[in-house]
């Protein structure tokens, strides 16, 4: 393999000028667990590299008042480190957990896994449903792109190519809300999601009804995707096990699932209804209701 | 394009020149001749080659070697002394059966070693998950698992 | 037998050092001086002719050393049955086919030439089933044999067919029957070290194999037909193995890469290495055999077998490896799993276009216990008996001679499924069951338990099933033992250690272990067949027969006592018997005197016409080639075992969990509990991942998830909760009483996960892997059928 030239900037002027001089072959890399596996498969062949991982400011959590601010170099055992961060938003946690293995954790950021933008992306899920932003800096400036917004095809995001992701904004969902996540696998760890599925709901102020609900689910489309449907389906419906399985029914035509050696399309589509409702149930456990938790992975 | 770059190996410090696409792995095998980082699958899904950086355990062969720059490296050759006296760790691998074929042995015992660093007293379930990115196909890991749980019982 | 020192210790392994501090040596870490490196090209397409290879610039890229294509080689037939060559030449038969071969200063010239190569291919029609490549107007994928004699079936001319008793006499006296399809898939070994090799010649073209081969001896003798063919008929081979990353019978016939290697030697003049990637492993190594089993099994209406009829398609793949002779170990489980007194089996070995399959651990045991064991809970329910009593009534005992000619010398088959029967509480599971307290919301327990037979002694499926030694001390009492055997992790060496110093009488930190080199080390068949430990150590006992008699005849005049009168303890020689019994005393020596063994040796070395101490011996076990019929004792003892698991399995989702999973091993002894639970932990693991995860995926003929994310090895986190149960049956045939333990952990597992998900669900799964998807369809059509037969309106 040619060798290529590997950049240290440490500040964010300084990796855009960088990209700017080298060129359209210079991609970022922050822990390289994504982009030197797809070097070695010949997926990417950049001629130079601009790692992040020094650049400052980058790094860590900052909960300020409604809002999460986390750091795109924040890696997944950071996330996991950080006690709060699973009591206030656990199906964040939920997923880091059950991310690769503990070695690739302790490298991988939360900014590579969101520009990865790959449909299986673990932390896309829960991001979704918390409504998520992406803090984007470029040639033009800064801008704050909505989640929602970002993910536009298999492994392709809304980033222009030289803009970097520096923080994903999170607002918090407040103490009336919990989420959950679900992964779907064949072995308990370093594992890629067959399906995942992760949800956030909020109770209403005496605790009886679904005021919220955020529901998305990861390879089922060519991005993770919000299940609308199933999201109408819980809002404003009393906390039971029967509005959980009318929304699991309610999943409906966003999702088209495929075949591929991993997983038949057919057991995705079962699966996403499993999910839900065990997802959900785990959220409103969570909550204090007489639910069943399921464990992270199951 | 190559630079030259200092870090910590095994408790020195070294410098060594490293082009942009080197890997850890390839740095540390042919440059260093440190073999017992071995390669297994080359992506990060094996753990052979793990090592430790800055106290945390990572697949070499997915990381850039120009990243160890002004970090500290682990190696399994770190590990015993110069007399040969062997780690807690590696004397309870050695005493539980937990080393069959042994390829998978190094990247087994730096993972539980960047664990018991950090959590002496760590549990079964605990022990699992640090040593879950290590495939091992000879012992079912039952045995590697207890040398962990042995060791963990001990001072370095 | 009196007290022993060492044999059935738990001592650490002798390599365990190295490997833990990173010293050991895998080819993967050896360099020579000089080396240059080969990479190998692979067929584009499953089937094809190949039509022109343009190698001109590859040849030209700076680093490139030689090119070499198929057109380039002598012919040199490889294989089994000599169907295969290193480089093909007009035609490629699967993905895995080497088309071209580069060595160059580096990997990475090498592989920037490989891709410098142009092929033209003609695609041609392929077959990827037996099935496929049985159906008329089949395209044939090899034409003429190695003899040049044209072929006109993809079915290999390998008779594979057992006749025992009559079979459609104890079907027409069956009162109960059951039958099944079952089939198992594509395995790959996944040693965790890749494989490769150097190739170096030396100046007057002898050459060196630096190797990982399980079979030296057996390789040397390939090589030198390569060199011959090459017209290097005169050159010597050596084989110095290195420390293995994992055997499990990857390593039991010589590859093309290995010949590839010697063929770019000769045309560099260097040493060249060919070491493989995971991709290149999971391209070109060779996997476990695919079969298609259909199993019919009858009972009597006291539940005792009556006959057992097995038809088996198995996929070649496009060559033949030593893997075709599976069948014949498949025979063990067929004919001899229980007391059955009419068996037949028929299995016919079929080409296609998929890679190519050879040996791995149990060499198909696995699979023919997983059609049995499965099709034998059928029969169990369909008799109305249960499963452990079925099993209990059918178990083999000690002193049957089964249909096959096997003589069961020591069976503990019945001790261990009584001991997994009780290890499972299941008696209580089976209450729990009919009180529907095995089920705790949309999870569901069931229990199952499966059995095993295998070659514990040995296994004759080649001329000789022998074992050379030599034991050979030192001035100071150390003793050197030179052994063919391969240590390939199982821990061979520190056993083989352990019944040395307990066979000669010494200190075992004055014994060790020269192997892995054919210079050196006498001859041996290989380590295969669960045989290392048993071959070796039989051979160790003889040898120390030879050597202590020697000692003794030495020492006996230095001590004026007769030979007779001496014993060897601990390094020391010790007047055993005192002279007084003689009534007249002539001996200087007193009974329980002893003297080092080192003086002995040193004043028998340093005396006028000295000498020292060596013995050898050749060891062949007392087992027997299978005859034209496929009978006679093709080990001279046999090992038994249950596994019994208990899982649940989730309704919704068809995921399996094993909540406990024991493994009984009728081991004969353990002469070292803590290496041969090692034995167990890892053969179980691998039996659960075959039942489980794991499946090579092919599509049209090439592995679409050859890496290790998709490839679905069994991590720590998947809490597999083994609990190995030794049961000791002190075989007079073995050493110390012990049989062979290598292989049998993985061959019940399937059967048993698959029984347990059965008696959890009701849904028999006879297809391996058992996939969540493939327990939910199971699931799905089972609910259709209750509710067509039972409840139409639903």
């Amino acid at each position: 393999m040619k060798d290529i030239s590997y950049h240290k900037p440490i500040t964010l002027e300084e990796a855009l000028t960088l990209k700017r001089e080298l060129g359209p072959g210079a991609h970022y890399i922050s822990g390289g667990t994504d982009v030197m596996v797809l070097r070695r498969q010949r997926k990417l062949d950049p001629t130079a590299l601009i790692s992040l991982l020094h650049v400052g400011g980058l790094a860590g959590l900052r909960w300020e008042g409604e809002v999460l601010r986390l750091g795109a170099a924040t890696t997944l055992c950071d996330i996991l480190a950080d006690r709060g961060l699973h009591e206030r938003l656990p199906a964040l946690t939920d997923a880091v957990r059950v991310m690769g293995s503990t070695q690739m954790r302790n490298v991988a950021t939360m900014g590579g896994n969101v520009m990865s933008a790959a449909p299986s992306g673990d932390t896309l899920c829960p991001l979704l449903c918390l409504g998520a932003s992406c803090r984007l800096v470029g040639e033009e400036g800064e801008r704050l792109v909505p989640l929602d917004e970002f993910f536009v095809g298999p492994r392709q995001n809304a980033a222009r190519p030289e803009e970097i992701l520096t923080e994903l904004v999170v607002p918090l969902p407040g103490p009336r809300s919990s989420g959950a996540f679900i992964k779907l696998t064949r072995r308990a760890a370093l594992d890629l999601a067959l399906l995942n599925m992760a949800v956030q709901l909020w109770l209403s102020p005496d605790g009886a009804r679904l005021e919220k609900a955020r529901v998305a689910a990861g390879v089922v489309a060519p991005t993770p995707l919000r299940l609308c449907g199933a999201e109408e389906a819980l809002t404003g419906q009393p906390a039971t096990t029967a509005t959980l399985e009318r929304a699991a029914q309610a999943i409906g035509g966003e999702c088209s699932p495929r075949d591929s050696h991993r997983c038949s399309a057919w057991y995705r589509e079962e699966m996403l209804r499993v999910l839900l409702v065990r997802a959900a149930s785990t959220a409103l456990a969570r909550l204090g209701l007489d639910f069943a938790l399921s464990g992270p992975e199951i | 394009m190559k630079r030259t770059i200092e870090f910590e190996l095994n408790g020195q410090l070294v410098s060594a020149e490293v082009g942009g696409g080197q890997t850890l792995l390839e740095l540390l095998r042919q440059r260093f001749e440190l073999t017992g980082v071995k390669e297994g699958c080359g992506a990060g899904e094996c753990g052979a080659c793990t090592v430790i950086v800055d106290g945390r355990a990572l697949t070499a062969c997915i990381y850039p070697a120009m990243e160890a720059e002004g970090r500290s490296v682990t190696t399994i050759e770190g590990l015993a002394t110069a007399e040969g006296a062997l780690h807690p760790l590696q004397s309870a691998f050695v005493e539980h059966g937990a080393v069959q074929c042994g390829f998978c042995t190094p990247g087994n015992v730096l993972s539980a070693k960047a664990l018991l660093d950090q959590n002496p007293d760590p549990s079964e379930d605990e022990i699992r998950t640090a040593l879950e990115g290590n495939l091992c196909r000879c012992t079912g890991y039952q045995q590697i698992i207890e040398a962990v749980k042995a060791a963990a019982g001990r001072k370095p | 037998m009196s007290e022993l020192n060492y044999v059935g210790r738990r001592l650490p392994k002798v390599d365990a050092r190295d490997k833990v501090t990173g010293r050991a040596v895998y080819i993967n870490d050896l360099k020579r001086p000089g080396m240059l490196h080969g990479k190998i090209l692979y067929s584009a397409h499953p089937h094809a002719i190949v039509k022109s290879i343009d190698v001109s610039r590859a040849r030209a890229l700076p680093g490139v050393r030689a090119v070499l294509t198929g057109q380039d080689i002598p012919e040199m037939p490889i294989g089994f049955l000599q169907d295969n060559r290193p480089l093909k030449k007009d035609r490629v038969r699967t993905c895995r086919d080497e088309i071209a071969a580069v060595a160059a200063v580096d990997q990475e010239t090498a592989a920037e030439a490989l891709e410098l190569i142009r092929v033209e291919y003609e695609p041609l029609p392929a077959v990827f089933t037996p099935e496929e490549a049985l159906a008329e107007g089949a395209p044939l994928i090899h034409e003429y044999d190695a003899k040049g004699k044209p072929i006109t079936s993809n079915k290999l001319k390998l008779p594979w067919k057992l006749i025992c008793g009559d079979v459609e006499e104890g079907r027409g006296r069956s009162r109960h029957v059951a039958q099944g399809t079952y089939r198992t898939t594509w395995i790959n070994h996944c040693c965790l070290g890749t494989s490769g090799v150097i190739a170096e010649f030396d100046l007057d073209r002898n050459l060196t194999m630096y190797s990982i081969t399980q079979i030296p001896y057996l390789a040397q003798n390939d090589y030198l037909a390569a060199l011959k063919a090459m017209g290097l008929g005169r050159s010597r081979v050596r084989v110095v193995c290195q420390t293995i990353g994992g055997g499990f019978g990857s390593k039991l016939d010589t590859h093309c890469y290995e010949f590839i290697a010697i063929l770019l030697a000769q045309a560099t003049g260097k040493p060249v290495k060919i070491q493989f990637n995971r991709e290149e492993e999971f391209l070109a190594q060779a996997t476990r055999q695919p079969v298609v089993m259909e199993v019919s099994q009858g009972c009597d209406h006291n539940g005792r077998l009556a006959f057992r009829d097995v038809h088996m398609l198995l996929d070649n793949g496009g060559y033949t490896s030593w893997g075709a002779t599976t069948p014949s170990v498949m025979m063990v489980p067929i004919s001899s799993l229980y007391r059955v007194p009419n068996v037949r089996y028929v299995a016919d070995c079929v080409y296609t276009n998929n890679l190519y399959a050879q040996a791995m651990r149990g060499y198909g045991n696995p699979q023919a216990t997983f059609g049995i064991e499965s099709n034998l809970d059928q029969l169990a329910l369909e008799a109305g008996i249960d499963p452990v009593e079925f099993r209990l009534i059918n178990a083999n005992q000690g002193g049957d001679v089964t249909p096959q000619r096997f003589v069961v010398k020591t069976c503990g088959l019945p001790e261990c499924i009584e001991k997994v029967r009780d290890g499972l509480g299941w008696p209580e599971h089976r209450k729990a069951r009919e009180e529907g307290r095995n089920r705790d919301g949309h999870k569901v327990r069931g229990q199952g338990v499966a059995s095993l037979i295998h070659v514990g002694g040995g296994a004759r499926v080649y001329r000789s099933d022998g074992h050379g030694m030599i034991m050979k001390l030192d001035d100071f009492g150390q003793l050197k033992v030179f052994t063919g055997a391969v240590e390939i992790g199982q821990g061979n060496e520190t056993v083989l250690r352990q019944v040395a110093a307990e066979a000669v009488g010494l200190c075992i930190e004055d014994v060790q272990v020269v192997s892995h080199d054919t210079d050196i080390c006498p001859w041996d068949v290989g380590t295969h067949a669960s045989r290392a430990a048993f071959i070796s150590g039989n051979a160790a006992i003889q040898c120390a027969a030879e050597l202590r008699r020697k000692i003794f005849e030495l020492a006996a005049a230095q001590l004026e006592v007769g030979p007779d009168d001496l014993d060897l303890r601990q390094g020391m020689v010790v007047v055993a018997r005192g002279a007084e019994a003689e009534g007249q005393r002539l001996a200087v020596t007193e009974k329980g005197e002893s003297i080092p063994l080192s003086k002995v040796l040193r004043r028998g070395h340093f005396s006028p016409q000295g000498r020292m101490i060596i013995a050898e011996t050749f060891y062949d076990p007392p087992n027997e080639m299978l005859d034209k019929e496929f009978k006679g004792n093709l080990s001279c003892s046999w090992a038994f075992g249950a596994s019994g698991v208990e899982v649940e399995v989730d309704l919704q989702t068809g995921q399996v969990r094993i909540l406990k999973y024991l493994a009984a091993h009728d081991v004969g002894r353990a002469l070292n509990p803590m290496l041969l639970e090692g034995q167990i932990y890892g053969g179980s693991m691998m039996g659960v991942g075959m039942a489980l995860s794991e499946e090579v995926k092919l599509e049209r003929g090439r592995p679409v998830n050859g890496n290790f994310l998709d490839y679905k090895l069994l991590t720590a986190k998947d809490r597999v909760p083994i609990t190995p149960i030794i049961v000791e049956t002190d075989d007079p045939a073995g050493p110390y009483g012990a049989k062979g333990v290598g292989e049998p952990g993985c061959v019940p597992s399937a059967p048993a996960i698959a029984n347990a998900i059965f008696d959890a669900v009701g849904v028999r799964i006879s297809e391996l892997p058992i996939t969540p998807e493939r327990v939910l369809r199971a699931l799905r059509e089972k609910k259709e059928d209750y509710c067509r037969i039972a409840r139409p309106a639903c």
